[in-house]
């Protein structure tokens, strides 16, 4: 699942397709693909970290550099919805809030599910 | 291979060599490594006692869980095939090949189970008389299943000849009959005209 803005701004799908480099997007959508397929126990490093409490990174290296995708569980564990993108540079993600965005957008979505869509680009 | 995967923003994609070679390559080095930490977690392994069973040591298991299967010999993915007791394919496919095997991607493709396991359950769904079958009861039975299988072919025989092939050879002559008598062992099917 991926967030949308009140304006229906699919955020993952606009990061895949204005940010990301053709390598960056294989290595998104196969993790993906592979994650889906995984039991959620086995959710590990080096793709998957949960970063504090309340969110986790989807991870992933493409042309050089970090990428992460900030998201959490649906309560019942079976729905990971992703918040936002971000590259990771010396410790520093681009954009630079990408983390308060996250925590935000979160806050959001366990309010009112209206705000989450279903993430099919990785699949055929 | 079905319109969905065909008219998929992904099969789109794959028509550029570039994104198809990436792709290519990313099946591998993800997928192996994807692979082998869920079917070290099915078989209850540590990546020590995969690399025992390998021939390898544990750094070696934990790199390539890590950073990726790019670098792997086929020797190495041969001894890990082995250690795990499953199959192991290399070859050269058509995509459509991979694309299939991609859309398909499971739980259960992702971790195989074992080739003793499967070939033992291939061996007992056979229906025919056990080699080590211990009474007359064991055969009797068996046999009267094998002569039902055999009842209900010959009659699926006769059904598909009388509604396919007969229509076909007595066009025109269709107050024909269709009739089976039993010669010995054969089953003769004959189409008698009605005049």
């Amino acid at each position: 699942m991926e967030f949308a803005t009140l304006g229906q701004r699919r955020v993952i799908t606009q990061w895949v397709a204005k940010d990301l480099a053709m390598e960056a997007e294989i290595e998104l959508h196969d993790t993906l693909r592979f994650l889906s397929v995984t039991p959620r126990q086995l959710w590990t490093r080096p793709e998957y970290s949960p970063f504090d409490a309340e969110i986790s990174e989807i991870r992933f290296k493409a042309n050089g550099l970090q990428h992460r995708v900030f998201g959490f569980f649906l309560s019942d564990e079976k729905q990971y919805v992703m918040l936002i993108g971000a590259q990771k540079k010396m410790k520093i993600y681009d954009p630079r809030d990408a983390i308060e965005t996250a925590r935000k957008r979160r806050k959001l979505v366990l309010t009112d599910r209206s705000c989450i869509h279903e993430y099919t680009d990785y699949q055929f | 291979m079905n319109t969905r995967i065909i008219n998929s923003k992904l099969f789109s994609k794959l028509t550029d060599k570039e994104y198809r070679r990436l792709f290519i390559a990313s099946q591998i080095n993800k997928g192996i490594p994807f692979q082998i930490r869920a079917l070290r977690a099915a078989r209850e392994m540590k990546q020590s006692d995969l690399a025992e069973l390998a021939e390898t040591t544990q750094t070696v298991i934990s790199r390539i869980e890590n950073k990726g299967a790019s670098n792997l010999t086929v020797q190495t993915l041969v001894k890990l095939a082995e250690a795990f007791d499953v199959a192991l394919v290399v070859r050269f496919e058509p995509i459509d090949k991979l694309i299939e095997w991609v859309d398909d991607l499971s739980p259960e493709k992702l971790s195989p189970e074992p080739s003793d396991k499967i070939l033992a359950e291939l061996r007992d769904s056979l229906d025919e008389v056990p080699d080590e079958a211990t009474s007359t009861q064991d055969i009797k039975r068996t046999k009267v299943r094998q002569r039902k299988a055999s009842t209900s072919i010959e009659q699926f025989s006769f059904n598909f000849m009388a509604k396919n092939v007969f229509p076909i050879f007595s066009a025109g002559s269709t107050q024909g009959q269709v009739r089976k008598e039993q010669l010995g062992r054969d089953l003769k099917v004959v189409l008698e005209d009605a005049a």
